[in-house]
């Protein structure tokens, strides 16, 4: 059977594989052929279009193992938490039989598993990075692959993106208080814009904590008199409020002004819908509406 | 404003080691994207077509008793993609509602979000427990999948404290907040379309409960009728089950009448042995005779029945253990007390 059809597997091997703990322990050779042949195959084809020389590396045939991309199929499967190998971590098994119908498709999902999970941990694990670029000249997608020197690399290129982003509290207590904060700033900012003078500004913070940010449309409901670029004027002040809160001596970082910012959002959300609900608000609340109905369509 | 009265926190910058947490993960992410992308229309033509008919190789059979720290891993059909395969921990098992719930496995190695734990496991479908898609799923369908593994007492532990931070949206402290992922915080953020896909997988399992949840109060609800001969009649006269004759008292056990009524629409008629009463608790449980044709699924919902009262429902209960053990709890002292009768008691359960 393997000189005719070398990449297939026959049922009585996929049975004794079944059966065995994993292709060390099975006995007929021509099942342990059959089976290096098939992942090796499948596998070789995924990650040699993305680097050929990582197809050689597991699938090349002057790899010292010739098991070794089986092998690495079933160290990926493997659900257990011993570590031995034990037969409850191979339900895989059972699963893969369980949700095919007939052969073909129990070597389809395997396929599957191989060429879209396995390429992708070891891809993620040989640290290659894939971006999608667009040929200027023909117009067609394609993907660059980059292989970085290790992960810290990677790490070093990217980590300035995320320096200053992330701030937490310290301790429980810490988010009990960030929380009391958030909803106290809220309180002020609103307290704030409820001047006279601000009407348009906190008009226009309802509109943005609802999702609508159309000043066109703001404009023509005549909720406000102004000219559009007063209006793109009076949006700025508010959100240049929001920035400069000051949120005490020890969240001084960029990060932690964020982080608050986003703790406060949901707190000035709910003041929000509080005053959206009186009546004589009931021309905002549906204005907003509308506007949101007609964003989502 | 008055600074004086801003409440007083402190914020820390997170670790590098969780910074590079989600830079892992975005790699990991990036390629499943474009392998995806690649495959798909391999895996379209994976979908099977009606009125197949299944590998006709026999896998190994369901491990049916759910016990918490549980690792199981689900049938293609709980979950709404069949080439995911689902990986879950159970954090609780619920008899009083059917239910247990489950955290799943994501399919990558490291924490996306604050609410995903790096298990430290090294199998690769167990590195990372997703607490914030953590639900409650039928115990019967929980039961109808393979026990892979076990969390162990610590990890166990250590779980529940994530899913009570993962709940109260709190923050864990100390080593556990290291091996947990960084919040999102921004409503752009390519995490949330993550989330919106694995929280798909649970569809079919949320249907199921739902629909049992609503066929227990149905079922509690059902006309029930034991008449002076002992006969039990059920549901208006579509069933009629006459009282066996009495057996030969076996060593003082007090015994009831059961019956199934199973998927199949088919209904089993045997016999259960009172096992367990606690007084405090008005609970008692029975044990089922064998039935050739019926292997029980724990977690399914049960009456007890007594003669000798307008309303003879007495106790509900649910299908515990190896889906063999019937466990009750009555309502009140009174039906607690009909409950302990020695005999004219049925004990109905309900497989769908």
């Amino acid at each position: 059977m393997a000189a005719n059809k070398p990449l297939s597997v026959s049922e009585a091997c996929w049975r004794e594989w079944v059966e065995s703990c994993s292709i060390g322990n099975c006995k007929n050779s021509q099942t342990v052929e059959q089976l290096a042949a098939f992942g090796r195959a499948r596998l070789h084809v995924a990650l040699r279009a993305y680097s050929p020389e990582t197809a050689r590396l597991y699938c090349g045939s002057d790899t010292r193992n010739p098991h070794c991309a089986w092998l690495k199929i079933e160290q990926y499967l493997y659900g257990g938490t011993d570590g031995t190998q034990a037969r409850a971590g191979k339900a895989y098994k059972d699963r893969l039989i369980e949700g095919a119908y007939d052969q073909a498709h129990f070597e389809g999902l395997l396929s599957l598993k191989i060429r879209r999970e396995i390429t992708r941990w070891i891809l993620a694990e040989e640290c290659f990075d894939i971006s999608q670029k667009t040929d200027a000249e023909t117009g067609q997608r394609c993907f660059v692959v980059t292989r970085k020197a290790s992960f810290d690399e990677e790490f070093d290129d990217e980590r300035s993106q995320l320096d200053g982003s992330y701030a937490e509290p310290v301790g429980e207590a810490d988010d009990e208080e960030v929380q009391r904060a958030a909803a106290y700033q809220a309180a002020e900012v609103w307290k704030t814009l409820s001047a006279p003078a601000r009407t348009t500004q906190r008009l226009l913070l309802v509109c943005h904590l609802n999702g609508v940010f159309d000043l066109k449309a703001l404009l023509a409901s005549g909720l406000v008199a102004c000219k559009q670029s007063q209006l793109y004027n009076e949006r700025k002040k508010v959100f240049s409020l929001i920035e400069t809160l000051d949120w005490g001596r020890d969240c001084a970082t960029p990060s932690g002004r964020a982080y608050m910012t986003r703790r406060m959002m949901p707190e000035l959300k709910k003041i929000c819908e509080h005053w959206l609900a009186a009546v004589e608000n009931e021309p905002v609340r549906h204005f907003i509406e509308m506007a949101g109905h007609e964003a989502h369509q | 404003m008055a600074k004086s009265t801003l409440p007083r926190f402190m914020l820390s910058e997170v670790s590098e080691t969780r910074k590079r947490f989600l830079l892992r993960w975005r790699l990991e992410r990036k390629l499943d994207l474009e392998l995806r992308e690649a495959y798909q229309n391999e895996e379209r033509a994976l979908v099977a077509e009606g009125g197949f008919t299944r590998f006709g190789r026999a896998f190994r059979p369901f491990d049916r008793a759910v016990c918490t720290g549980d690792i199981r891993l689900l049938p293609a059909s709980g979950t709404s993609d069949e080439n995911r395969f689902l990986y879950v921990a159970v954090l609780f098992v619920r008899a009083e509602s059917f239910s247990s719930v489950v955290a799943p496995f994501s399919p990558y190695s490291v924490p996306a979000c604050k609410d995903e734990w790096l298990t430290g496991i090294e199998s690769e479908p167990l590195k990372v427990l997703q607490f914030w898609n953590a639900q409650p799923v039928a115990t019967k369908d929980l039961a109808r999948s393979w026990k892979t593994g076990d969390l162990g007492e610590a990890r166990l532990e250590q779980a529940r404290i994530l899913y009570r931070h993962a709940i109260g949206g709190t923050w864990p402290q100390g080593g556990l907040r290291e091996q947990v992922g960084l919040a999102i915080l921004n409503p752009a953020d390519e995490r949330l379309a993550y989330q919106s896909e694995e929280l798909a997988h649970f569809a079919p399992l949320r249907g199921q409960l739902f629909h049992l949840m609503e066929q227990a109060e149905r079922f509690a609800k059902c006309s029930v009728r034991i008449d002076a001969s002992g006969a039990f009649n059920l549901g208006n006269g579509a069933h009629r089950f006459e009282r066996s004759a009495r057996l030969a008292a076996d060593s003082g056990a007090v015994t009831s009448e059961a019956v199934i009524l199973t998927s199949d629409d088919e209904v089993v008629r045997l016999r259960a042995k009172r096992e367990d009463v606690d007084f405090a608790r008005l609970t008692l449980s029975w044990r089922l005779g064998k039935a050739a044709s019926v292997a029980l699924l724990p977690g399914l919902p049960a009456c007890l029945y007594s003669a000798g009262a307008k309303r003879p429902l007495a106790a509900r209960g649910v299908t515990t253990g190896d889906g063999a053990t019937v466990q009750f709890t009555a309502g009140s002292g009174a039906a607690f007390k009909r409950s302990l009768r020695n005999e004219g008691l049925w004990i109905v359960i309900r497989e769908k």
